[in-house]
This record gives C-alpha cells, sequence and structure tokens, in this order.
C-alpha cells in the first residue's frame, strides 16, 4: 500500500520547499542590492573667507551629499576659537551657520550619517556609514578688511 | 504547435523584428540644424538660463552614421537675490534615428556646463548645469537639466554676502529655444575656418 500525506503536509511542504526556493534565488541574486553608503554630491562648496564678527549661513547643506535614505547632519569646527559652527534641522532642510570669531584658519567637518540604514528590519543591511566633506574657513581681522575694502 | 508559435512571435515584444514583411510607421525625416546661436530656458520656472553656443563640427558625417557635432559656447543664469553666475560649456549634437535605421528622425543635443559667481570679494560660489535632449523640434529642445549649486544669495546692509542657499536637482521639464541665431552665422564662419585648417 503507497503512503499518501494528507493534504495539510502536502500543503505545508510544498509551502516550505516553495519559500526555501525563493530564499535560494533571493541570496544567490544579491537582491535587494546592498544598502548603499552616503556619498559626496556634485555640489561645491568653495572655501569661505569670512571677516571676524561676520555669520554666514548655508541652507540646503544636504545637498552637500547624495544617499536614498535620510540623513542625518552634524559640522565640527576643529578650533572653535576661530569659527565656531551650527547646525539646525527645519523643515527637512539643515541649516549651517559658520560664526566667524578670531583670525585664523579653521578646517570645519560636514559629516552625514545613514544612522537606520535603508530603514529596513533587515539586519544584512548595513547601517550608520558616514561621509565627511571638509571646508577650510579662513577668518581676517575686521579691520584689515576694511582697509582692504578701502583700497579697493 | 507552428501555429503558435507564429502567435507568439507577432504577440511578444520585438519578435516582430523577425518577420521581413513589417514595415516602419511613417515618420519624417528631421532636417538637422546647426545648433550655434544663442538659446533661452527656465529652469524650474525660476532661473533664467542663456546658452550661446558654437557648433563646430556636422553632426552628421558621411560614412560615420555615429558622428556627433563638437559644441563649445558660454552660458549664464540668474539666481536668486538677483545673482549671475556664468561659465563654459562643452557638449555634442547628433542624429536621432528612426524606425528605419538610417533615417534621421530627431537631434540630440548635451551641454555640460561650470559656472561659478563671486557676489563679493570674500565668496565664490560654483554651479554645474547638465542639459540633455533626445527629442527635438526645429528650434526647441525639449530635455531634462541637472542643477547642482547655489539657488539664491542673501547679502547684508554692508553688500556682504550672509548667507547662500545649495541644491541639487533635475528638472525634466526645462525647455531650450533658439533665442536669435549667431551673428557670424549670416557670414563667414571663422571659427570652421580655422577647424578647416587644422585638419
Amino acid at each position: 500500500m503507497k503512503f499518501r500525506a494528507p493534504l495539510t503536509v502536502r500543503a505545508l511542504l510544498a509551502v516550505m520547499s516553495t519559500s526555501g526556493f525563493l530564499g535560494c534565488i533571493y541570496e544567490e541574486n544579491g537582491w535587494p542590492p546592498p544598502n548603499a553608503p552616503p556619498r559626496a554630491s556634485e555640489v561645491e562648496f568653495s572655501d569661505p573667507v569670512m571677516t571676524a564678527g561676520q555669520s554666514l549661513t548655508v541652507s540646503g547643506v544636504e545637498s552637500l551629499f547624495s544617499d536614498d535614505d535620510p540623513l542625518t547632519l552634524t559640522a565640527t569646527s576643529s578650533d572653535t576659537m576661530v569659527v565656531a559652527v551650527s547646525m539646525v534641522l527645519v523643515d527637512y532642510t539643515y541649516s549651517l551657520t559658520f560664526h566667524a570669531l578670531a583670525p585664523g584658519v579653521a578646517e570645519v567637518s560636514i559629516t552625514a550619517t545613514e544612522p537606520m540604514g535603508d530603514g529596513s528590519q533587515d539586519d544584512q543591511q548595513p547601517s550608520g556609514r558616514s561621509v565627511t566633506r571638509t571646508v577650510s574657513v579662513t577668518v581676517v581681522d575686521s579691520n584689515a578688511q576694511n582697509a582692504r575694502d578701502r583700497v579697493g | 504547435m507552428r501555429a503558435l508559435f507564429v502567435v507568439l512571435m507577432f504577440t511578444l515584444p520585438g519578435c516582430h523584428l523577425l518577420d521581413d514583411s513589417y514595415e516602419c510607421p511613417p515618420e519624417a525625416e528631421f532636417p538637422l540644424l546647426d545648433v550655434s546661436g544663442v538659446w533661452r530656458g527656465m529652469i524650474r520656472d525660476a532661473f533664467p538660463v542663456e546658452y550661446e553656443i558654437v557648433q563646430l563640427s556636422p553632426a552628421l558625417r558621411p560614412g560615420d552614421p555615429y558622428a556627433e557635432g563638437e559644441i563649445t559656447g558660454t552660458v549664464s543664469i540668474t539666481i536668486g537675490g538677483g545673482v549671475e553666475a556664468s561659465g563654459a560649456v562643452t557638449g555634442s549634437t547628433g542624429p536621432l534615428y528612426g524606425c528605419e535605421l538610417h533615417k534621421v528622425v530627431g537631434q540630440s543635443i548635451g551641454l555640460d556646463a561650470e559656472l561659478s559667481v563671486t557676489p563679493d570679494d570674500n565668496t565664490q560660489l560654483i554651479l554645474t548645469l547638465g542639459f540633455l535632449s533626445t527629442d527635438m523640434a526645429p528650434n526647441v529642445f525639449d530635455g531634462l537639466v541637472d542643477f547642482a549649486g547655489p539657488t539664491s544669495v542673501t547679502f547684508g546692509p554692508d553688500g556682504k554676502v550672509v548667507g547662500f542657499e545649495l541644491d541639487d536637482f533635475t528638472d525634466p521639464f526645462f525647455t531650450l529655444t533658439r533665442a536669435q541665431r549667431a551673428d557670424w552665422l549670416r557670414g563667414p564662419r571663422p571659427i570652421v575656418q580655422v577647424l578647416a585648417g587644422d585638419e
């Protein structure tokens, strides 16, 4: 007598084999593709020259980076006695303000981090990666700048 | 089975190419234009842009269906705050072939430009524009433009820049319209004569 499994068992086996088969396709074809890290965009940012006491606000700073997923932006100054920086997020737009405090040169690092990765629950997808762009800010003395303006 | 194969051949996309009896739909031949001259458009309905370009070589050359005409020139754009950025353009233009593979039915153009603006002594801003069109009516290119750079500049009471705004976007509804033909097109083309001397 030939053994025949009940219909529910056969259905369960079919589902298991199919899902396993799909799993093979999923893994072997590399789908979904690995989440790409954030990267610098084509937007260029020239090094600013500022006068002590001056502030310069750049809005849309997220344009400096490119990623399909939400990014968190931060900025730090290599010399906060020369240049202080502040970053604010309003209506999904980041604004970075440079505060020129004293003559000198400071490197300002603007970092974009992808904290949630691609936002999926897939623990195989990387997250937390970041990319940094650096701006060199030169601060000149306000008296020297005024003198230069008068000559110019 | 043979009938099924024939039915599939006519149904599946692309399979009509296997059928010798397929006829191309009527397509008008497009006379390739020398695109030299002034072209104007409006990016995102906000930023007027003007290209002044010179086509250095023909877009179609006998025996070379993939030839492209080389383009050079200048571009200027007015961004928010009334600031004008300008820069150099490089690019190319070429024929678009239709169903009949040797019949030119359109003209493509691609223009790349890097612009800069110095709104005060201490601030220089860089802007890049990339324009691509594969759909041309006479004297009108419909295409898309990639914009990367400042969209507006804010000045303080002393005339110094106190802020600017950056953006990186594509305007897929950009139209470039010929404003006028370059003056020198009415006479000899000196730049072509120079090229001819180089050859």
